[in-house]
């Protein structure tokens, strides 16, 4: 079979996706293949129906957006990439082999329904009181265990790469062993990834709304490696790519709070959550690791997809909250903070709690969200002759004003929803 | 008082550690939010909760950031922009509600006030960029120890100069031998 033969995947957001047959062998491997049976976004499509998207095609879609994005920074940014980093030609397409089996693979350490099930990974037992993660933990050691041979036995990697599985992990995770490859590490998480771009566009498309759009070629025409002068370089945009830098700040913004934090999607994931908890042993998802490097805890782990859990909620498994998604008989909202709430407004939640009472029956805090919303800011390189830095905070007064999320909701059950709106109406009329 | 999505344990500390910055006239920005963030959870075991992963500016999370965002909004700490030769940093100061989120979370501030005050003792003087290599240096070596690795000094620092080659041997050196006489690295043989 030749090694560099193209195949396509037809995608509706970039059109042709194209892989070659190392990446295709990745691709048809079970760990990988488990993405088509986990839905992007958990149960948004009972707000947007048209939301069936699965991680799969994100999947897909991140690295083609990677490697775009990859180009363009050496492209443009070469000098800084040489002189910087130490970067050479055969370097730079070393990394971009890196890069893109990093994009491709940083999803598939998902649980079911996605973000929806990752309150119920287990706490790391390091005393931080941390819990494990879905990409630096779980996708990490699923490359590392189940992608490893697909990955580092083929004959096209070991003549031009020799590229490990514990190198593709090791950019996912943030870890020193990634060496000066952790600089494309923001390609894969950082303010202006890959990740974020795709699902922005994405999501938005499946969803039927137009609050994640952002212009995707102006970003990838614009974006280089910043040189800070005693500092790593880090990734801007030039000054022509601000309104597009500020389009993606403003899609993230409208994306939360109109799609990703709206109150019956949230509904939604606390019923998941809880029907999950009932569904599994000790109300858990195994470790990603295994005592002595066992495989066991991650193969269980990797069983559990959104058509073992559907089945489980069809056979009456999921208790009280896997028969409200059955029935669609959602919590319903009661209350909610402002966006950015200030003591007084956190004082008043306290307060409508505390009289809600019994009747409260769920809590959902934006602070909480894997989604976020907080301002990390993005170097904007000038065009003229002195390339001074400035962030895009500076030039766009829209962005400077955009404001970490902290926004909390409160649910009482649907019979309960009367009277728990008069209680709070009280304490909003300051009637208690 | 933590409740669901509210940590004033994290946005006390961060106004803290930017009160006592002030009384010592340290430059407290972004970047020394984050590395002195980090620091104290992982040199003083403070539970901040944040999950700090490495990127080539060193340990990193932007929960960091949006804590220091809310703490803004809550005017408890002041931001500005401030610009010198080659980019752009931020000034971060206490400000007027900086007392009030501090009593929220009044026993966890007094708990650890001996943290708070080592952090911004030890590491209060060095610039962002100092901060970007010494946090790093802590992260390489403690993640050699959780693998239960011991290296030598030489290989240590490849291995740090790999992820920061900015940085020439010699500063890279420097830094990691000031950490090993503060008995504050743990994965290289003697």
């Amino acid at each position: 079979m030749r090694q560099d033969r193209k195949y396509e995947f037809r995608c509706p957001l970039h059109g042709f996706i194209q892989v070659d047959t190392w990446e295709r062998e990745i691709i048809a491997q079970p760990a990988f293949q488990r993405l088509r049976r986990i839905r992007q976004l958990a149960w948004t499509d009972y707000l947007y129906p048209g939301a069936m998207h699965t991680r799969f095609e994100h999947s897909l879609g991140v690295m083609h957006v990677a490697t775009r994005l990859y180009d363009a920074i050496c492209e443009r940014s070469k000098d800084i990439l040489q002189s910087e980093l130490a970067y050479n030609e055969v370097g730079l397409d070393r990394d971009r082999r890196l890069v893109r089996l990093a994009a491709l693979l940083h999803d598939v350490g998902h649980g079911p329904f996605s973000h929806a099930s990752e309150e119920l990974f287990p706490e790391i037992p390091d005393g931080s009181g941390n819990k494990y993660e879905h990409d630096i933990h779980y996708s990490a050691e699923v490359i590392r265990q189940e992608l490893k041979d697909a990955i580092e036995n083929n004959p096209f990697n070991q003549a031009n790469y020799r590229i490990s599985a514990n190198e593709i992990a090791a950019l996912i995770e943030g870890s020193a062993e990634a060496g000066s490859s952790v600089f494309w590490r923001e390609l894969i998480s950082g303010q202006m990834d890959a990740d974020r771009m795709d699902y922005l566009l994405r999501d938005s498309l499946h969803a039927g709304v137009q609050y994640g759009r952002f212009d995707l070629e102006r970003m990838i025409n614009t974006i280089v490696a910043v040189p800070y002068e005693d500092r790593a370089p880090r990734l801007g945009v030039t000054e022509g790519g601000w309104h597009a830098a500020e389009s993606l700040i403003l899609a993230r913004y409208f994306m939360f709070t109109q799609v990703y934090f709206h109150r019956t999607r949230v509904a939604y994931d606390h019923h998941i959550f809880k029907a999950l908890q009932e569904m599994l042993p000790k109300g858990k998802f195994p470790p990603p690791y295994g005592k002595t490097g066992s495989k066991r805890n991650l193969q269980q782990y990797l069983k559990w997809d959104d058509w073992r859990v559907l089945g489980l909620i069809a056979d009456g498994k999921g208790g009280e909250h896997g028969a409200r998604i059955a029935t669609r008989n959602h919590y319903r909202e009661v209350y909610h903070t402002p966006e950015v709430p200030l003591v007084e407004d956190i004082e008043k939640l306290e307060s409508a709690k505390a009289a809600l009472g019994g009747l409260l029956a769920a809590e959902q805090s934006a602070g909480k969200s894997w989604y976020k919303t907080g301002e990390s800011d993005i170097p904007i390189q000038s065009e003229r002759a002195s390339r001074s830095i400035v962030p895009l905070s500076q030039y766009s007064s829209i962005a400077a004003s955009i404001k970490a999320n902290r926004q909390t909701l409160l649910y009482a059950k649907p019979e309960d929803a009367d009277e728990a709106r008069q209680i709070v109406d009280k304490i909003e009329g300051g009637g208690e | 008082m933590n409740t669901n999505g509210m940590r004033w344990d994290r946005l006390a500390a961060i106004t803290d550690v930017a009160e006592r910055m002030a009384q010592q006239s340290g430059d407290f920005g972004r970047t020394a939010a984050m590395k002195l963030m980090y620091l104290l959870q992982t040199i003083k075991g403070v539970p901040l909760g944040y999950n700090f992963t490495l990127y080539a500016y060193g340990p990193f999370d932007s929960t960091v950031l949006d804590d220091v965002s809310y703490a803004a909004s809550l005017q408890a700490l002041s931001e500005k922009v401030i610009y010198f030769s080659g980019g752009y940093g931020y000034d971060i100061r206490p400000s007027d509600n900086a007392g009030q989120v501090k009593a929220k979370a009044g026993d966890f501030l007094k708990e650890h006030q001996d943290s708070f005050a080592w952090v911004v003792n030890e590491f209060g003087k060095y610039s962002a960029s100092d901060l970007e290599l010494i946090s790093t240096i802590v992260y390489a070596d403690r993640e050699l120890e959780s693998k239960k690795t011991q290296v030598d000094l030489d290989a240590f620092i490849a291995r740090v100069r790999k992820i920061k080659p900015h940085f020439t041997e010699e500063q890279v050196k420097r830094r990691t031998q000031e950490l090993q006489k503060k008995e504050l690295l743990k994965s290289i043989l003697n």
